[in-house]
């Protein structure tokens, strides 16, 4: 009666006029349709028996004690007959940090409220964690009993990677006291999407960018000499020489003119490469996400903290020429590369079938290349035919770093030799001139790189 | 990363449920020792039931405890007793297998006490109310031991008939 009254005074439709209709649709806050299932627990099932026990026990004794006792059957197999699976109105809200950085922990909390009228002795709920995520402390499940308006709040933590992700509706499941039936109903929420995108590096981060440059002022100090801070050479007075850049100390030791030149700081031209191919698709275990998706979060920090810095960033990947940002600089590349970063199939992939599996040779992106640009390689390496890449890419002129993460193991004997024959490759790119940086999977991206700097300037 | 979640049951239901079990079978006891027989085995199957998330072996040790009531109520323990000690052996099984239940569907981790407590309060306020509406009959026809068999036999048969009809048509 209660539902009627509810129903004719906020104008709704009724949601769930017959409580044991198994095909009651309930169209919840989200307009999204579900259905509840209503179904028997059969946890009381046989409890009957117990009143034969007391009959037989009884009149084998000639006592009435076990006669009575046996009423406990007759009474629970009336209870468990009568218990029905109540309504339920629940609203589910979630809360968490904003946008968080990959690899953060997230802490969700949950609150579930009972917005019916009837009150829910026995709610049970298992929260849909957006498939992608993985938790990481806490449960995401949960069961309390709920009085009208009550309010239950609970929280686990997840691991927050690159991406949007959705929360699914929560599944939940209702009982009344008995427990002998129970709804099954899914509850969504007007979560939003965890959003998470990486950040720049550090600006301390000294990304150590070799000296091929653009004519364009920079921070990249070169071998040119000209106008700058540090010292580089003295050389003969030309006429046109601004007088401030005599060297006035030679002047009045031997009497003849010099210049000071200083050391030049260009702009770096540098091309981000990613490594999208299927064999790039590796991971320490099964939970954890891929080299891809690894050399993806390394390459958008890099491109952050090197925009920042003045120099022309683009984007290419490894294998094809379609997925192509010329270096550039400035607010709307900054954007066009977040877009890039968000949209494109190849650098978002979700699962193996994403990537390339007939890789192109790097020939054709050689002809894409401005011929002043250097090259930043993202790749896992493991495979042989990438290193290869790698050392025909730097042998044309574009100077390479490789910035590797590493997802081998030492678990099995098998993944030791990959490890090995991972050493052995970096090994191979070092002896060829190639600066590398090998990234460990726990360890932030600066980590690596000054671990790397200190080799390159020792 | 992500640890599988943890289906054995739940830890407040495990708890009160063997704390209620040795209470019945200590109830029992006192009152009548040889009962010790049947509930202490039942204990333990209910114990092992709940270790190992075996729902079969809860209900045996559940039907063992109820036993022992029976047994007692055979013996010189009183009709208090033995309705009291089958109530505490229902109880006791009711709780497990909701633990039982419980930590298949959330897991052990979960935080399920509230849950568990108000679906027990159910089960005790039927238990008990069951237990003091058989003594009120009871002493209220304390007469002759003929006429009390009949009239409850007679109850408990009546009762018996519409408890199975009641449960059938609902039970899908």
């Amino acid at each position: 009666m209660s539902e009627q009254r509810r129903a004719e005074t906020t104008g709704e439709p009724e949601p769930n006029a017959e409580p044991d209709d198994a095909d009651g649709a309930t169209v919840d806050s989200a307009g999204r349709l579900h259905e509840d299932v209503l179904r028997r627990t059969g946890r009381w099932t046989g409890v009957s028996a117990l009143a034969l026990f007391g009959v037989a026990f009884g009149v084998f004794s000639q006592n009435p004690a076990p006669f009575l006792a046996g009423v406990f059957g007759v009474t629970f197999a009336a209870y468990a007959g009568a218990g029905r699976a109540p309504d339920a109105h629940l609203d589910i809200e979630r809360e968490f940090e904003d946008r968080p950085d990959p690899g953060e922990e997230v802490e969700v909390t949950v609150a579930l409220e009972n917005g019916g009228e009837s009150s829910l002795p026995d709610v049970r709920i298992v929260d849909g964690v957006p498939g992608q995520l993985h938790v990481a402390a806490g449960t995401p499940r949960h069961a309390a009993s709920l009085d009208p308006g009550e309010r239950v709040t609970f929280s686990y933590t997840v691991v927050a990677e690159r991406g949007t992700h959705e929360f699914e509706p929560a599944q939940v499941l209702v009982r009344g006291f008995s427990g002998a039936a129970e709804r099954e109903t899914r509850v969504a929420g007007e979560s939003e999407p965890l959003v998470c995108t990486p950040g720049s590096l550090p600006p301390s981060t000294n990304l150590s960018l070799q000296p091929l440059t653009t004519p364009y002022a920079g921070r990249v100090e070169t071998d040119i000499g000209g106008d700058g801070l540090e010292f580089y050479a003295t050389r003969e007075y030309q006429p046109g020489d601004p007088l401030s850049r005599v060297d006035w100390n030679t002047r009045a030791r031997t009497g003849e003119l010099s210049t000071l030149e200083f050391r030049e700081e260009r702009a770096a031209s540098v091309v981000l490469l990613i490594d999208v191919r299927t064999e790039a698709w590796c991971r320490p275990d099964e939970s954890a996400t891929s080299a891809v998706e690894r050399s993806v979060e390394g390459a958008m920090q890099a491109f952050s903290s090197l925009i920042d810095a003045g120099d022309r960033v683009g984007i290419a990947a490894l294998g094809t020429t379609e997925c192509w940002l010329p270096p550039g600089s400035g607010g709307d590349h900054r954007t066009r590369a977040r877009e890039m970063f968000r949209t494109e199939p190849l650098l978002s992939p979700d699962s193996v079938d994403d990537l390339i599996e007939r890789p192109i040779s790097v020939a054709a992106l050689r002809h894409q290349l401005p011929s002043h640009a250097q090259i930043i390689l993202f790749s896992p390496l493991v495979d042989d035919l990438v290193v290869e890449q790698a050392k025909l890419l730097d042998a044309s002129g574009h100077l390479l770093t490789a910035v590797s993460p590493n997802p081998t193991t030492t678990a099995t004997t098998g993944e030791s030799v990959a490890r090995m024959e991972r050493d052995l490759r970096m090994a191979d790119l070092r002896r060829s001139g190639l600066r590398v940086v090998d990234w460990n999977w726990e360890e932030p991206l600066v980590t690596a790189i000054s671990r790397a700097g200190a080799r390159w300037s020792a | 990363m992500s640890p599988a979640v943890d289906r054995r049951p739940t830890r407040p239901g495990t708890v009160i449920s063997l704390a209620v079990a040795v209470l019945a079978a200590t109830l029992l006891g006192v009152s009548m020792a040889p009962s010790i027989g049947l509930s202490l085995p039942g204990i333990v199957l209910l114990g092992a039931g709940l270790r190992y998330g075996c729902e079969r072996l809860v209900t045996g040790g559940g039907l063992a405890l109820f036993a022992g009531a029976l047994v007692a109520g055979i013996g010189a323990a009183g009709v208090g007793t033995v309705l009291i000690g089958g109530a505490l052996s229902v109880v006791s099984w009711d709780i497990a297998v909701n633990a039982i239940e419980l930590g298949e569907q959330v897991g052990r981790e979960a935080e399920t006490r509230s849950a568990e407590l108000s679906h027990a309060a159910g089960t005790v306020s039927v238990a008990f109310g069951t237990a003091v509406v058989a003594y009120a009959l009871y002493a209220g026809v304390d007469g002759g031991r003929p006429i009390v068999s009949v009239v409850l036999l007679t109850v408990a048969a009546v009762l018996l008939a519409s408890a199975l009809r009641l449960e059938s048509p609902s039970s899908t």
